[in-house]
């Protein structure tokens, strides 16, 4: 190997750096800048002149054109046509799809076998104007070269974009909506494969200068979006080490658009599209746009088979569903392929090609690297819970020496309407997840800033009731409904037609409690029986017994309001509720029945013979008098 | 106390904050109780350091809003602490709380110093008057205007805006940086953010600054005794109980502001359980639910 002459080393020095960008990070790199790829898609251009020939023709003519070649009549081309082409939504009724997939010889898959057609001579882009680079250096000279509409470079070397341009679905909507079909294969595999990431790094990438690009693949997929279904900016991407896929190009900035030199480029991509992208000669033109996205070409010579392939494999669906005639797109391709002949027919392998690159900012991170750390938070957490059991025991000797709280005079006991969830947990609680809960809460207020204090001065409206006695009767109907009488009701009556006391308490005994979350008064227990039971009677029914008591239950104050309670400690159960409730009669909310603001008669008024005063602007309450009614 | 049930109603304009999603909604929420349960529950830690903490939980949306690094597919929620210097510290800088203290297309200095007057001060802001112009405050495409600062400033030439305006723009001035999806910025209309502001007369130059000041505010802690007492006792704090709050607070400070003590003092105490006697004649009732009307400091 000969050794550069002495004085050749001032001109190579600055390539250093960039050599030594291309086995490691820059070194001396201090701005990068990340993206992953949003969008990538054929670049296309759409003219007065592009197609002059117009628009190839859509699959019902070229399916009908080429059976017509083959042989077959034309009344039974139509009549499977009619019945299979024109109704895709019913199950086929003819062979259709087999016949048009065999097209070329009546035998053989026209996608496997393209040649058994005649070349339809697809319609070509042949108008003036193309985006793409000016691959072969050949500028204006080239043959069937074009001028970029926007940079006005001439020479541009894009063939397929002359093969696809003349297809409806690749004439694109006007830019810059890209080609539906292409449009579509991304948007379909985007999620499926690991995303496409784009690094440029620069000594200050808002000036001019040397950068270098990095193209890679990350583990993740891009899958999320934002409010207005484009991806998501700024999420973070794992890259593996090494990636599937990684090219490092040396490049430069101007005026805030990076290109980078000849080399070539590698992506791996998803089956769906094409399972790889490979481009020879391939440079880059990347704009850094204002609003932090970065927009712009990817041009090289691609092998054309792949490409080819790509719709071949999806066969007769990406005819019919995108108008691409595939054995027509096998000739053009073969044809306007103009680069890397094969060195044993001569016959050229790749094919100029650009495509639009669309990406949005992101955040790279090496693989595992975050996983570590999240596994060192949570020992993290696990020594802190000790100290945390440090500290407590700390307090707990510490609390031997504390003074006494000072006594409070104490208050009025406070009953709070259940808020929804609480109303759906306990629901789901005592009867299970299969409950529903049809109807609407009446809203919560709040006061002293918490819906903990408002809701024990809210009340229950008339209108909130006939809610809530909805969603009663939709509950107590689902417990005895025949679905699940059996799981909630732990008894079987005598007789179904009949009441049954021992097994209406049996229920009502069990329910009851966890429905108020306090034991059942002997009272209460039988009145709600004596409610069973007469319903029962009246509807020769015993589970619409169960369900007009398990009704009542739950529309009633016990279960509707939560009271504060003072104790449980005496031994007479009934006694101690009766205290409490002489404490909820004093303090609830008010509730229909009663005489007050919630009944829609009146302002709130003091005294009266069933009315306590419990707080300014609570009213009147005599919240058990439906309760006292069950 | 933190008012998430506003997240339900709670709408950005998708032209201006395409990141904010009803998915970043829930994760705010959820961001901001993982990190309470960490540092009050989990490790016992000082309340007030909630207003300082760097230390939060993310997932990768959050990350998106933040702009910080979080890894997708990995796990739900990560572990993360912002660095020094860095503008994100204590639960103010919470999407959870400039998201939700803002309007849909912009932030909103005098929301959140609102909301943190109110909900963490436990200090009552007057309702704004009926016929309150709001034309300069909401115009941002003024050319004399281009900040909310400027905005306000404005605004408050009106004196009887100027009294209440006081109380909640000072300190919201502070978390002018984050835009009202959470977003970091530096500048409005290409005006850079003046972000300096006072709280109780201790100034501040940054969103961290307001943590600090927060964390060292008599009333922040005497805000969270308030807020156990009402939520065991379902009231506000009336004149009866102050013995009992005032005991509470202290114990609060000697422990050191965990609030798990707090609670095992508030749920221990014979207080919580006595009663009134019923039949207590009306006027004697009425007169133990008078509000207290005391500051909390």
């Amino acid at each position: 190997m000969n050794r550069p002459s002495p004085n050749l080393w001032p001109f190579l020095l600055p390539t250093l750096p960039w050599l030594a960008c291309l086995l490691s990070p820059c070194a001396h790199a201090v701005q990068t800048r990340n993206f992953v790829v949003s969008n990538f898609y054929p670049a296309h251009y759409y003219g007065d002149d592009t197609c002059p020939h117009g628009l190839n023709p859509t699959p019902d003519v070229f399916f009908k054109r080429d059976l017509k070649l083959l042989g077959v009549p034309q009344a039974e081309v139509n009549a499977m046509f009619d019945k299979d082409y024109n109704n895709q939504n019913a199950p086929p009724t003819t062979k259709w799809v087999s016949v048009v997939a065999a097209r070329g010889n009546g035998r053989d898959s026209v996608y496997l076998h393209p040649t058994t057609v005649p070349d339809a001579q697809l319609n070509l882009a042949i108008g003036r104007f193309a985006y793409g680079f000016n691959l072969d250096g050949k500028g204006a000279a080239a043959p069937n070269s074009y001028e970029n509409p926007e940079t006005h470079e001439r020479g541009v070397d894009n063939q397929l974009f002359r093969v696809l341009g003349c297809f409806q679905v690749y004439k694109g909507n006007p830019a810059p909506q890209p080609p539906l079909e292409a449009e579509y294969r991304w948007h379909s595999s985007r999620p499926m494969m690991g995303a496409w990431l784009i690094s440029v790094s620069g000594e200050d990438l808002t000036r001019d200068g040397e950068v270098t690009v990095t193209f890679q693949s990350s583990v993740d997929p891009v899958s999320t979006q934002d409010a207005n279904a484009q991806i998501q900016r700024d999420l973070t991407y794992r890259v593996a080490d090494p990636p599937s896929s990684r090219n490092v190009l040396h490049g430069r900035i101007k005026n805030g658009i990076v290109t980078t030199d000849p080399a070539p480029i590698t992506m791996l991509c998803d089956a769906y599209i094409q399972p790889r992208f490979e481009f020879g000669d391939a440079r880059m033109r990347l704009e850094l746009k204002p609003d932090g996205s970065l927009e712009g070409l990817l041009g090289g010579y691609q092998p054309w088979y792949p490409i080819y392939w790509s719709h071949a494999k999806v066969g007769y669906i990406d005819e019919r569903g995108f108008g691409v005639d595939v054995p027509a797109l096998y000739y053009a391709l073969r044809k306007s392929a103009d680069a890397y002949p094969d060195p044993k027919t001569g016959e050229n392998t790749s094919i100029s090609a650009a495509y639009t690159i669309q990406a949005v900012p992101a955040f790279i991170t090496p693989l595992n690297r975050r996983e570590d750390a999240a596994v060192g938070a949570r020992s993290m957490s696990n020594l802190c819970a000790t100290i945390g059991l440090c500290r407590r025991l700390s307090a707990a000797l510490h609390r031997v020496a504390e003074p006494a709280a000072p006594e409070t005079p104490g208050a009025p006991v406070i009953a709070r309407r259940l808020t929804p969830d609480q109303y759906r947990a306990v629901v789901i609680d005592v009867f299970g997840p299969t409950m529903k809960i049809g109807g609407r809460f009446e809203p919560g207020i709040r006061d002293d800033g918490l819906f903990a204090v408002g809701y024990g001065h809210v009340g229950v409206t008339s209108t909130g009731l006939e809610q809530y006695d909805a969603m009663a009767r939709v509950i107590a109907a689902l417990v005895v409904s025949p679905e699940h009488r059996d799981t909630l009701i732990p008894c079987t009556p005598q007789t179904r037609t009949a009441p049954d006391d021992a097994c209406a308490a049996q229920f009502l005994a069990k329910a009851g409690p966890r429905l108020y979350r306090r034991p059942l008064t002997s009272a209460e227990l039988e009145q709600a029986v004596a409610i069973a039971r007469v319903t029962a009677q009246s509807l020769s029914n015993f589970y619409s017994g169960v369900e007009m008591s398990l009704a009542g239950m739950l529309e009633s104050p016990p279960f509707l309001l939560s009271c504060h309670r003072n104790s449980l400690n005496s031994s007479n159960l009934d006694e101690t509720e009766a205290t409490f409730l002489d404490g909820c009669r004093s303090a609830g909310p008010a509730y229909p029945g009663q005489r007050g603001a919630a009944d829609g008669d009146g302002p709130p008024q003091s005294g009266g013979p069933d009315a306590e005063i419990t707080a300014p602007g609570i009213g009147h309450t005599r919240l058990l008098r439906r309760y006292a009614a069950i | 106390m933190l008012q998430f049930d506003l997240f339900d109603t709670l709408a950005k304009d998708a032209k201006i904050y395409p990141k904010w999603t009803v998915q970043v909604g829930l994760d705010a929420q959820e961001q901001t109780l993982r990190t309470i349960v960490d540092l009050v529950l989990t490790q016992q830690g000082d309340y007030r350091d909630l207003f300082t903490t760097r230390k939060t939980f993310l997932t990768p949306m959050l990350g998106s809003i933040y702009g910080v690094p979080v890894a997708q597919n990995v796990a739900p929620w990560q572990s993360y602490e912002f660095p020094d210097g860095d503008p994100r510290a204590g639960l103010l800088a919470h999407a959870s709380f400039v998201a939700l203290h803002s309007h849909e297309g912009l932030s909103s200095p005098t929301l959140r110093g609102k909301a943190l007057r109110e909900l963490l001060l436990c200090e009552p802001v007057p309702a704004p008057p009926g016929d309150v112009n709001f034309a300069v405050a909401q115009d941002t495409h003024n050319p004399n205007f281009k900040t909310m600062r400027d905005r306000l400033s404005a605004h408050r030439t009106d004196p009887t805006c100027a009294g209440c305006h006081k109380l909640m723009d000072p300190m919201g001035f502070a978390l002018e940086n984050f835009d009202s999806d959470a977003g970091y910025r530096t500048t409005e209309n290409g005006q850079p953010l003046d972000t300096s502001g006072e709280l109780d007369g201790i100034p501040f130059v940054d969103a961290a600054g307001l943590g600090r000041a927060m964390h060292d505010n008599p009333a922040t802690g005497a805000c969270l005794v308030r807020r156990v007492y009402s939520y065991a006792t379902g009231r506000g704090a009336a004149r009866r109980d102050m013995p009992w709050i005032r005991y509470l607070e202290k114990g609060f400070a000697e422990d050191g502001y965990r609030a798990t003590e707090l609670m095992r003092r508030v749920a221990l105490s014979n207080n919580l359980y006595r009663v009134a006697a019923p039949g207590m004649p009306a006027a004697q009732l009425a007169s133990l639910h008078t509000p207290f009307e005391e500051s909390a400091k």
